[in-house]
């Protein structure tokens, strides 16, 4: 390899020879793609089973959630990620609100200034009950952009998102800003809180809900058991709000609830 | 709400099935899912951390280049 090198450098092939250096520096593991799958499963009451600004029901329902996901490496600074998702809501009571979706995405990142930078693409099915009338068909274009800070046992994980839905039901279509502030304390090596605040701005662009605009506000604070590496379970209440310019779309929402998080 | 748009949603929603959802249906496309994805979003920021157990023991066992004998 370095006698190539030498030859490359001699030739002036600047080019080969960067891509010589990286051959041999990068440890071949690192480009093969990898399968992966994150399971979770939440139990979760909710003191407004239906999203109402008035007439709130409380309920408890469960939620399922796949991910069957590939990782690899297109070049030593861009990582891709195919996937496949799907996840419903079942209630026991308010079963007018299940709902289910199934989606297909690719999401290319690449590190800039430390953070993690990913343009995605999301093609996504939304069905009423659990996988029963097809609601709409969406594709979402998303670019985020998110980095750890840690102190000591503290870190927190600043997360913006931009997206965009395209939708075939016009009132479906809109832009999407969120932007998160996940925050984990380490109690011991098993135990951390944690919490998930965030705000997320809509701007609906299209039909019926042309020039609705929403802001969702959501504050948790949990208690994280990690049972092993790849196994997680999290205790949490969360609170979320909803303000828009249509006055029939503001609602408030409790939630409490353990989900359980497996990766393999 | 414009009145053509009213009026060709309920005309779709005549129409019946999961091609042409009713009217309220329609109006509320922009809620349906909300839950889910708000609660995938949640899901995201725990599942960062995780770690798959067959990358965490390769690892484990991959020798570290500091240990390679020449």
């Amino acid at each position: 390899m370095r006698k190539l090198n030498a030859l490359a450098s001699a030739f002036g092939l600047l080019g080969m020879q960067h891509a010589l250096a990286a051959d041999e520096a990068a440890p071949e593991a690192v480009h093969r793609p990898q399968w992966s799958v994150l399971v979770s499963f939440s139990p979760t009451y909710t003191n407004n089973a239906q999203f109402r600004r008035d007439d709130r029901r409380r309920d408890v329902y469960a939620e399922p959630d796949v991910l069957l996901r590939l990782d690899g490496k297109l070049t030593s600074d861009i990582s891709y990620r195919l996937y496949g998702r799907s996840s419903f809501d079942t209630f026991a009571q308010e079963q007018i609100g299940n709902e289910t979706f199934a989606l297909l995405g690719a999401r290319l990142t690449r590190n800039i200034l430390d953070w993690r930078t990913s343009v995605s693409y999301e093609h996504r099915f939304e069905f009423a009950g659990v996988y029963q009338d097809l609601l709409f068909i969406a594709d979402d274009v998303q670019i985020s952009t998110m980095r750890d800070f840690s102190y000591g046992p503290f870190t927190i994980s600043p997360t913006a998102q931009l997206s965009y839905r395209f939708a075939d039901v016009p009132e479906a279509r809109r832009y999407r800003l969120d932007l998160l502030l996940p925050f984990e304390a380490r109690i011991t090596s098993r135990w951390s809180v944690v919490s998930t605040p965030f705000v997320e701005a809509y701007w609906f662009t299209d039909g019926l809900n042309e020039g609705r605009q929403d802001i969702i506000y959501s504050t948790s604070l949990g208690l994280r058991y990690s049972i092993a590496n790849n196994i997680s379970l999290t205790t949490s209440a969360s609170y979320e709000w909803r303000t828009s310019n249509v006055p029939l779309r503001h609602y408030r929402d409790l939630e409490i609830g353990p989900r359980l998080d497996m990766a393999f | 709400m414009k009145p053509i748009m009213i009026a060709a949603a309920m005309a779709a929603g005549l129409l019946g099935g999961a091609a042409s959802p009713s009217l309220a249906q329609r109006s509320e496309a922009g809620d349906r899912g909300l839950r889910l994805e708000n609660n995938a979003l949640r899901t995201d920021v725990r599942r960062e951390r995780l770690k798959k157990p067959s990358a965490a023991a390769k690892a484990k066992r991959r020798p570290k280049l500091s240990d390679r004998k020449e």
